[in-house]
């Protein structure tokens, strides 16, 4: 599968049409999913897929092995994208500064951070080394795209605390990713 | 700035992936890790959306509707049907240069301590150097320094383009800003397949981050030929 996603790749960054339209089709299932627990919605993350894949198109010839699976590299340009779609928006920043907004809990958050899965086994187990707290404050970061205010509100937790369970948070992942 | 702190670095690369770094601090990092001027902040960068990203593929995933598709193609028209033909004898002639490049390779004998590098100077109007690059072949790592940088411009950074022997210039790199400063990029192969017929390298200006469209959108403002070493 990576080496087709590959393949696909390289002939889309030499302008091959249904090289990139085989490409969508593939990976674009993925990556919507992925647009929708940032934004939200579904008329939103359609957007921003649309953009992802114009950027895709346009960078294809940037994509290096440095960047990960393909698959990665499209989550990157995706979530870049949504945050960038988030920070803008600032109704959002407005309403999580003025009021906590109903509690997510992690039951909402994908399967990914519940259970562990074959291919991102080593992922799953560094994520599970971690504190709840650290688990869910990056898991609301990662699939949410929650700032440290917006985190603060939901934890119902100082700003200062949220900071260090990020930032202990992380750490603690790479120690282990790269162990 | 003090972004020489590898510890710091790699803590404002997990904040930039992870997307908790916003603001200003978010925008600056970003033009620090595009500008090239140091690649461990683009390597960390890389690393940590190496570490954290996969997590993406366990989302449910979601067929999008048909018209997200249509409206990708619709776009893509709009930015230019003359694109898409340039592109065609691109890959034309890419083909051919590939075909080679493979014959190229398959023959066992090689001069294992030579390593093809080549070379180009970037100067001003008045003959002055601007900027040296060497590329070496076989790694396709692409060393750029500023000698004498041109006035820098605020938003605006120097983008360095392939000029490849038909269709359009192809993005090399982020040209270093600042005089002395070094900087290096990993050229593709698609890139480095063009190499050996270019007609020689142009320098635009760009906004930062480079081209948003990935052919020149500012005025080119220098050209150089490619010297073999």
């Amino acid at each position: 599968m990576e080496e087709e996603l590959r393949a696909l790749l390289s002939r889309t960054a030499l302008g091959d049409r249904d090289a990139f339209k085989a490409l969508y089709q593939a990976t674009s299932p993925q990556i919507l999913g992925l647009l929708i627990h940032m934004l939200g919605q579904r008329d939103r993350a359609e957007d921003a897929l649309q953009d992802t894949y114009i950027k895709v198109w346009h960078r294809a010839r940037d994509y290096h092995a440095e960047r990960g699976q393909v698959n990665t590299w499209l989550a990157s340009i995706a979530r870049y994208r949504a945050l960038d779609l988030l920070r803008a928006d600032k109704t959002r920043q407005q309403r999580a500064s003025r009021a906590k907004p109903e509690l997510a809990t992690e039951d909402e958050l994908p399967d990914a951070l519940a259970q562990s899965q074959s291919d991102n086994g080593r992922l799953y187990d560094c994520l599970h080394q971690l504190n709840d707290r650290q688990r869910q404050s990056i898991g609301l970061a990662f699939f949410r795209g929650f700032t440290h205010e917006e985190l603060a509100a939901q934890l119902d937790a100082p700003l200062g605390t949220v900071k260090a369970w990020i930032r202990r948070g992380l750490q603690q992942l790479r120690l282990c990713l790269e162990e | 700035m003090r972004y020489q702190d590898p510890e710091l670095i790699d803590r404002l690369a997990s904040a930039y992936v992870l997307g908790t770094l916003s603001g200003p601090a978010r925008k600056r990092f970003e033009r620090l890790a595009l500008e090239a001027a140091d690649p461990a902040i683009a390597q960390a960068i890389w690393r940590w959306e190496r570490h954290l990203n996969p997590l993406a593929d366990n989302v449910a995933p979601l067929k999008p509707r048909a018209r997200s598709w249509r409206a990708i193609r619709a776009r893509l028209d709009h930015t230019g049907e003359r694109a898409f033909t340039a592109r065609l004898w691109l890959w034309r002639g890419l083909t051919a240069a590939m075909a080679i490049a493979l014959l190229l390779t398959v023959v066992p004998y090689r001069q294992p301590t030579y390593s093809p590098e080549h070379l180009a100077l970037i100067q001003d109007d008045a003959e002055q150097p601007l900027w040296a690059v060497v590329l070496d072949t076989d790694t396709g790592i692409l060393r750029m320094r500023a000698i004498n940088a041109p006035a820098r411009e605020v938003d605006r950074v120097f983008q360095l383009w392939l000029l490849p022997a038909t269709g359009q210039p192809q993005p090399v790199a982020l040209l270093p800003l600042s005089k002395g400063v070094r900087g290096q990029s990993q050229l593709s192969s698609a890139v480095l397949a063009l190499l050996a017929n270019a007609q020689g390298l142009a320098v635009s200006v760009e906004p930062p981050g480079g081209s948003p469209t990935g052919l020149p959108t500012g005025p080119v403002v220098y050209t150089a030929p490619i010297l073999e070493l």
